[in-house]
């Protein structure tokens, strides 16, 4: 096999801590295609939880384009929107304070010394907590200013993780009206002023706190004009790579490590998370072969109780499809088994009685590709949208 | 002298480290790689949140105690802070837990992080109080990192409402500054399941139970510590081994309670030992215990009681008769108990047994029911296990009345004269009872030798002899049934199979009068069970020739109620020495009653169709002969061994009739058949280059001779190998040539070959079938600088050979060069090279007229 030549500095597995921006590798392509798209508009980021969307943010935050300023957040510790509009306040004044004259409309809103009396709120110097929506109005028109001062093509980016959280906090805790204003606001604030864009994700998706909005009478559509994103896995040639120096970082003995590293990287799916974690749970002692992952793997995966809880994706068919579940499963079986598998294959495995409408099937389908069971290649055929998930839909339905 | 290092059972911290470093087993691997991540994380951008994973006892803080103690090195110490928080504190929220690190760094480093932040924030609203003290945390922290070490995580996931998790996650997201080093009892759902807030936050390291070995290397290095030379060398005894494989089964591989048993083992007095103890679990262990019980339907605190009362590992089906319910009951709440981490289990054959997956649980709950001072059954079965009954009589002796630790000796030597079992032999049987021969580990080997030494019973012995067996291990067989075969507790009947299998040993080994003479023990012992004697005229005949073994497969075939396979096996054995003294009738009647019986073995049925193909084929019934090995081929069940054998005879029967293609057919299935043995398998090979030598050249045949040449040695495949070597010579010259006129794939081709005919002695043939072959490379289309390039082929690729062995084609070559210079310049002039006897030797090969004497 040919060698890959490697850029990246000595690492070694981390899952699920926080890794170094110069370690996070293998999205170098997606990123220079999100700044890009940054330009026109902003955009909603979505995928699997685990998949790397945060890391995506740090390695955004830690190099943007010249001309670019940047403000990053994890928001789902927020739970009203005054507390938001002090975060998007007290992080636009700290992204600034190093370029620019600072946010004068807010100061003038809070007065000389209340501006500085930040302590969970942004006070007006009565002390009373400022008007949220006024906070961000103004933190917003600042920011523009603030752009447009520093020249052509300068802009703020904000990145706001947990956005979903955020919302669904806001709407327990004060009222799910209260989360569509939060909402409104943002569309409107994105709306007005071209030298800030939004890029907003989250560990659940976005659509499943908005339909739980909408079934409270909110009619809006926050996202419309965002592109939207699904960075997904990292390419092969990334994901063997990434497992490969990883095997080496970690010291694990291996006889032919562009083997192991393929074998590792695409039993994984080469999803980075579960690369850094197979690799950490690989014993030291004896030497890795290819068997040995697989092994490993099919162990942690189907053990009693594990900590890939790839049992979630069988539980939830219930909730999200209902009376359509058995009809879910039929279609997971069959690719699972035979992928890929274009309609027509999937309508005979599922379809021997005739009894389901072709309309019903096509359906199921987007959903399904919709909340990343599949996906659909070019060539028009379904197929799982992460080989882990085949695997282990393989092994805990007794498939062959 | 220097004060005994003291060794905590329950708080491994108020130990001191370099005690902690030094009876480290099993986790050096885990604790230097979790030390690596951590100085990364202090040095590093990258941070790590650690998790370990054990129940009570595993040994998690005596691990996060040495990560924090190697982490105190002077080049990290500007660089990190460190916050350990109490085990049992607990937070509601976010602001508390923030509180919770921020008074530890106060505690450490109290003019770094001063006590009055905290005080500072009474009055604060908790959304401005959390603020607050997390940008003061953030600011007196300054660029270093902040390693918090947190015990029992899972009980602070239970206290913190989802909302107040989010928080904390968001303030580590967003200040990367934080590494975490946390434990827990076990995998819980806050950090395991896909829609919690830290799903997948940690890395998870889950801490093995301690293996016997490691037990024994703990009690060791405990012994080291504490200058316990005695102890020390006790437990490098066999004896030691089998103790400490004894109460392995008691301890369950918990470091805890290893320390625990530490401290009594060279103790002769428990005086101030026992009392303190039982306080201690009692206070420490109890109220966790029964408050987890709490949490329990009544059936399945019943179940665990009945476990902790047994102490040792049951299955179900007792546990069921134990609590009167229904297997399919007491099934359903194992299965629940066990995924709430109470119990664990293992299957054993078909059984599965279940036992506490805590023993230290077993050791609390009879603290809470000891309300009448009755001694801990734990630590009496310790004492029963570990000690000798001589031991305990002595230290009683030594021991008032009145001492707190004479309960527990008195109990445990009421145990002993109550009849009871040895402790220490019933639990090491336990573990090997249901264990097949051919399953047992090193571990269980250690344990039934360990077992056989002690107790010295026959039983024990040649439960021994057979794991010894299954091993293949013949000398240590021997020994283990030469013990029963010895023994004056033995009785006829476990003589009689230990001399059975000692002889079987003995014939592995290669012993065979050894082994007769202990098969014609068997036989003149008197009143033994038919089976065996049957099976001992069978093994001795199959040792036997002529008419001593027809008379021994017919004793086998009179005994009446013989086992069928041992009939089965006489029948056969006495076929073929019929075949082979030529009473073809009476050889061919006994195979066909093999075929015939009802319920004969695959391999039986199959072997007895071999010998009556080769009986008729011997009688010129090639139809017949064909005919039944066709039939033995086609046997169901039958072993790839004998399938081997099969094929490979009607491969050879077929080359003898004509009908060569199928016969290499078969003969190919033999090579490609696993399992198929290596002597068969040479001789397929043979036949197939044979077959290949006489018709004609092919890669294939070039194959197979390297194949055939490469199988390793056994005794039998030089007789294969050594009459073919002429012929594959020839056939590897005539093949290297004809497949390729590229001068490097022929060097490579004859570095492949020259080592495999060094091994078998034929370098001399080949030398001498290289020269033969000079008229037909004369005869070849290839040109003269082939010529050349050829005997430089022979020459490159003698590197490969000895120089003994390169001595040994130095003549060959010489007359190669010498003939190759003759073809090219048709001189006989060219010859002059060589020596007389040699010019002789090639003058005859090359056709040319004898030299004329001057």
């Amino acid at each position: 096999m040919r060698h890959v030549k490697y850029h990246h500095p000595q690492m070694s597995s981390n899952p699920g801590g926080q890794l170094a921006p110069n370690q996070i590798v293998g999205r170098d392509d997606l990123i220079a295609s999100m700044w890009s798209v940054l330009k026109g508009r902003s955009i909603y980021m979505n995928d699997l939880r685990r998949i790397g969307k945060t890391q995506i943010m740090v390695k955004m935050h830690a190099a943007p384009p010249a001309d670019w300023v940047t403000a990053k957040c994890d928001l789902g510790g927020i739970h009203t929107a005054a507390e938001f509009a002090t975060q998007a306040y007290r992080l636009s004044a700290a992204a600034l304070s190093r370029t620019t004259r600072v946010l004068r409309s807010m100061h003038k809103l809070l007065g000389q010394a209340g501006g500085l009396e930040i302590a969970g709120l942004v006070k007006l110097p009565d002390g009373t907590p400022a008007p949220w929506k006024e906070v961000l109005r103004r933190t917003f028109a600042d920011i523009e200013e603030a752009m447009c001062d520093q020249g052509p093509g300068h802009r703020m980016l904000f990145l706001w993780d947990e956005v979903p959280f955020l919302l669904s906090n806001i709407s327990h805790r004060e009222s799910p009206e209260v989360a569509m204003q939060v909402l409104d606001m943002l569309r409107a604030l994105g709306q007005d002023h071209d030298r800030i864009r939004l890029l907003l994700t989250g560990s659940i998706g976005l659509h499943h706190v908005l339909t739980g909005l909408k079934a409270q009478g909110y009619n809006g559509s926050p996202l419309n004009r965002m592109d939207h994103i699904q960075p997904g896995p990292l390419t092969p040639k990334h994901g063997v790579e990434l497992a490969r120096t990883l095997l080496q970082g970690d010291g694990i003995r291996c006889d032919d490590w562009d083997r192991c590293a393929t074998e590792l990287a695409s039993a994984v799916g080469h999803v980075p998370f579960y690369i850094h974690r197979l690799v950490s749970r690989l014993p030291k002692a004896d030497a890795t072969t290819p068997k040995t992952i697989q092994d490993l793997l099919d162990r942690e995966i189907t053990a009693d109780t594990n900590d890939w809880d790839l049992q979630h994706y069988r539980d939830r068919l219930r909730p999200y499809y209902g009376p359509d579940e058995k009809l879910a499963l039929g279609v997971l079986d069959a690719v699972a088994v035979n992928e890929p598998l274009d309609f027509q294959a999937i309508r005979r495995e599922v379809n021997m009685s005739g009894a389901v409408d072709d309309e019903r099937l096509r359906a199921l389908l987007k959903l399904l590709c919709q909340d990343h069971y599949l996906t659909r290649t070019p060539e028009n055929q379904y197929r799982f949208y992460l080989s882990l998930i085949r695997r282990w839909w393989r092994l805990n339905r007794s498939l062959s | 002298m220097n004060e005994t290092p003291f060794l905590s059972h329950f708080s491994p911290q108020w130990t001191r480290p370099e005690a902690l470093e030094q009876i480290l087993v099993q986790r050096e691997s885990l604790l230097s790689d979790s030390v690596e991540k951590i100085r990364e994380s202090i040095v590093t951008g990258n941070k790590h949140h650690l998790l370990f994973i054990g129940s009570r006892g595993a040994g998690k803080t005596h691990l996060i105690t040495l990560i924090h103690h190697r982490l105190q090195q002077a080049d990290l110490l500007d660089r990190a802070r460190f916050a350990w928080l109490n085990e049992d504190e607990i937070a509601t929220s976010f602001l508390k837990l923030l509180v919770l690190i921020y008074r530890s760094l106060s505690a450490r480093y109290p003019d770094e992080f001063p006590a009055s932040t905290v005080r500072a924030l009474a009055g604060l609203e908790a959304l401005a109080a959390e603020d607050k003290l997390g940008q003061s945390l953030l600011r007196d922290l300054g660029n270093r990192t902040l390693v918090v070490l947190m015990e029992n995580l899972d009980s602070l996931f239970r206290t913190l409402p989802e909302a107040e998790l989010l928080r904390w996650r968001a303030f580590v997201q967003n200040h990367p500054v934080f590494a975490t080093i946390g434990t827990a009892q076990a995998l819980f759902s806050g950090v395991s399941e896909r829609t919690e807030p830290f799903f997948g936050f940690f890395d998870t390291r889950h801490l093995e139970p301690l293996s016997v070995e490691d037990a024994r290397l703990l009690l060791k290095n405990i012994a080291r510590l504490q200058e316990k030379t005695d102890l020390l060398e006790f437990l490098e005894t066999p004896t030691g081994k089998a103790r400490v494989a004894a109460i392995h089964d008691l301890a369950g591989g918990n470091p805890r309670l290893y320390l625990i048993f530490s401290e009594f083992l060279n103790r002769t007095a428990l005086n101030e030992l026992v009392r303190p103890f039982e306080e201690m679990v009692d206070r420490q262990l109890t109220s966790y215990y029964q408050e987890r019980l709490r949490w329990l339907t009544p059936l399945q605190r019943e179940i665990v009681q009945l476990l902790c009362h047994h102490g040792r590992p049951i299955p179900v089906k007792q546990i069921a008769e134990g609590l009167f319910t229904s297997q399919g009951t007491i099934s359903g709440q194992l299965r629940q108990l066990r995924e709430m981490h109470y119990l664990r289990f293992q299957s054993l054959g078909r059984e599965v047994f279940y036992e506490l997956a805590e023993p230290l649980m077993r050791l609390a709950l009879q603290v809470k029911e000891t309300h009448n001072r009755k001694p801990l059954a734990l630590i009496v079965d310790f004492l029963r296990v570990w000690h000798d009954r001589q031991d305990i009589e002595q230290r009683l002796a030594q021991l008032g009345s009145a001492s707190p630790d004479h309960r527990y000796y008195a109990e445990a030597l009421a145990l002993l004269e109550s009849g009871a079992p040895n402790l220490r032999h019933e639990i090491l049987r336990e573990g090997l009872d249901n264990l097949s021969p051919d399953a047992c580990d090193d571990e269980a080997l250690i344990r039934a030798r360990c077992l056989a030494e002690e107790s010295d019973l026959p039983a024990d012995w040649s439960r021994f002899g057979w794991i010894q067996w299954a091993r293949k291990e013949w000398t240590e067989t021997i020994q283990a049934f030469t013990r029963v075969i010895d023994s004056k507790a033995a009785s006829v009947a476990e003589v009689a199979l230990a001399l059975n299998m000692r002889g079987a040993a003995f014939s592995r080994f290669g012993s065979t009068e050894e082994a007769i003479e202990d098969w014609t023990r068997v036989i003149r012992l008197p009143g033994i069970m038919p089976g065996l004697l049957a099976w001992s005229f069978v093994q001795r005949g199959t040792h036997l020739d002529g008419k001593e073994a027809i008379a021994d497969f017919t004793s086998a075939i009179e005994i009446q109620d013989a086992p069928a396979l041992a009939l089965e096996s006489a029948l056969i054995g006495r076929g073929f020495q019929y075949g082979r003294a030529e009473r073809h009738d009476e050889a061919i009647a006994d195979l066909s009653r093999v075929v015939d019986m009802p319920g004969v073995s695959a391999d039986g049925a199959a072997l007895a169709l071999i010998g009556r193909s080769q009986q008729n084929f011997s009688q010129g019934r090639e139809d017949e002969a064909i005919a039944d090995i066709s039939r033995a081929i086609g046997v169901e069940g039958i072993s790839a061994e004998r399938l081997a054998l099969a094929l490979c005879y009607r491969g050879h029967l077929l080359s003898l009739t004509d009908e060569p293609e199928t016969a290499v057919a078969d003969l190919t299935k033999v090579i490609q058949l696993p399992g198929a043995s290596t002597v068969v398998i040479s001789q397929a090979l043979s036949l197939i280059a044979l077959f290949h030598a006489h018709s004609g050249l092919s890669e294939l045949a070039l194959q197979n001779l390297a194949s055939l040449l490469a199988t390793p040695c056994t005794v039998a495949i030089p007789k294969v190998i050594t009459p073919g070597i002429p012929v594959y010579a020839e056939q590897v010259i005539q093949n290297i040539l004809a497949h390729t006129t590229d001068p490097q794939r022929w060097t490579t081709r004859l570095r492949e070959f020259l080592p495999l005919f060094a091994r078998h002695g034929g370098l001399a043939q080949l030398g001498d079938a290289l020269v033969q072959h000079l008229p037909k490379l004369a005869a070849s289309p290839l040109n003269h600088d082939a010529y050349d390039a050829w005997a430089t082929a022979w020459s490159e690729a003698l590197d490969v050979l000895s120089p003994e062995d390169q001595d040994r084609l130095e003549i060959p070559l010489r007359l190669l060069r010498a003939g190759i210079d003759y073809l090219k310049t048709q001189h006989a002039g060219s010859l002059l090279v060589l020596p007389a006897e040699e010019r002789r030797i090639l003058r005859q090969t090359l056709g040319l007229p004898a030299e004329t004497q001057e």
